[in-house]
């Protein structure tokens, strides 16, 4: 493995977001990410992997692993997670309609917002071992 | 995340929880459950003392928005797909919630309320005094 690729294999539980946002948090500090560029990932990962665990595991009566990869670039970093859950797309929901007056907005879907607006970029597959793999960028 | 729950008085009663540690999906419906115990015992003003609450995730801002709703008299659902607006929920002529007042969130949780339009939506203290003293 290069050393800017870290994984962490963990179980989809949500008593170890704490520990996801540790371990990233933790290898952008010693690839000196701004702490800005920190904040923005760690909570953009954060809700994507509350709804893999919460949406994709839980509600489906189903347990797994989430597999969390930090790969640090020249002018940003990725997290990559991988999960064994059916199929899911965040980046394909409609954008929310922010020109509703905030009393008409629903209140669904803010883990995905914040999601997109904390990213730069967002990208979704199912990779060829058949699990769905979401990879948030934020470049410094 | 510890909750920590005292009484101040105002010029009405009310309750302060002191959230202890980062408000996210673990922990979220501990809050929601430790304010609607706090709402079932007589409580019908709250202020979330955030002054230690390093992070936030939407799904604390749905625990926030359901405390709201739970001091308008609304039971909470307490599964997320069962939130629908914020116009349930009593506000006063200038938009505001009066019911739950939030004190001294960090930049950091600060920016992600700024976001998600709860600035405009509840009224946020830097002082303690000044807060308690915003209840009517």
């Amino acid at each position: 493995m290069s050393e800017n690729r870290h994984t962490l294999p963990i179980s989809a539980k949500v008593e170890n977001l704490n520990t996801i946002r540790g371990f990233i948090k933790g290898h952008a500090k010693r690839a000196s990410i701004p702490q800005s560029v920190i904040d923005s990932i760690v909570l953009s990962v954060d809700e994507a992997a509350t709804n893999i665990i919460l949406h994709g595991y839980e509600e489906n009566g189903l347990s797994g692993n989430i597999e969390v990869e930090v790969i640090i670039l020249g002018n940003g970093l990725s997290v990559c997670l991988r999960d064994n859950a059916p199929p899911y797309d965040p980046t394909t929901l409609p954008e929310p309609d922010l020109t509703l007056p905030l009393e008409l907005r629903p209140i669904g879907g803010l883990g995905v917002f914040l999601m997109r607006k904390k990213t730069d970029r967002l990208s979704y597959r199912c990779n060829p071992q058949g699990q769905n793999e979401l990879t948030l960028t934020k470049y410094i | 995340m510890e909750i920590t729950v005292s009484q101040a008085e105002g010029n009405t009663p009310i309750t302060v929880l002191e959230l202890h540690g980062e408000l996210d999906g673990s922990n979220y419906r501990d809050l929601i459950y430790k304010a609607q115990e706090v709402y079932d015992s007589g409580t019908r003003a709250m202020l979330v003392d955030m002054r230690d609450t390093p992070f936030i995730s939407s799904a604390g801002v749905v625990a926030l928005h359901t405390i709201a709703k739970i001091l308008s008299g609304m039971k909470a659902d307490h599964e997320e797909s069962g939130w629908e607006s914020f116009r349930d929920i009593d506000r006063d002529r200038d938009n505001k919630q009066q019911g739950l007042k939030l004190l001294g969130p960090q930049p950091r949780v600060y920016n992600v309320l700024e976001m998600v339009g709860f600035t405009n939506f509840f009224e946020i203290f830097t002082d303690f005094d000044e807060a308690i003293a915003s209840f009517s």
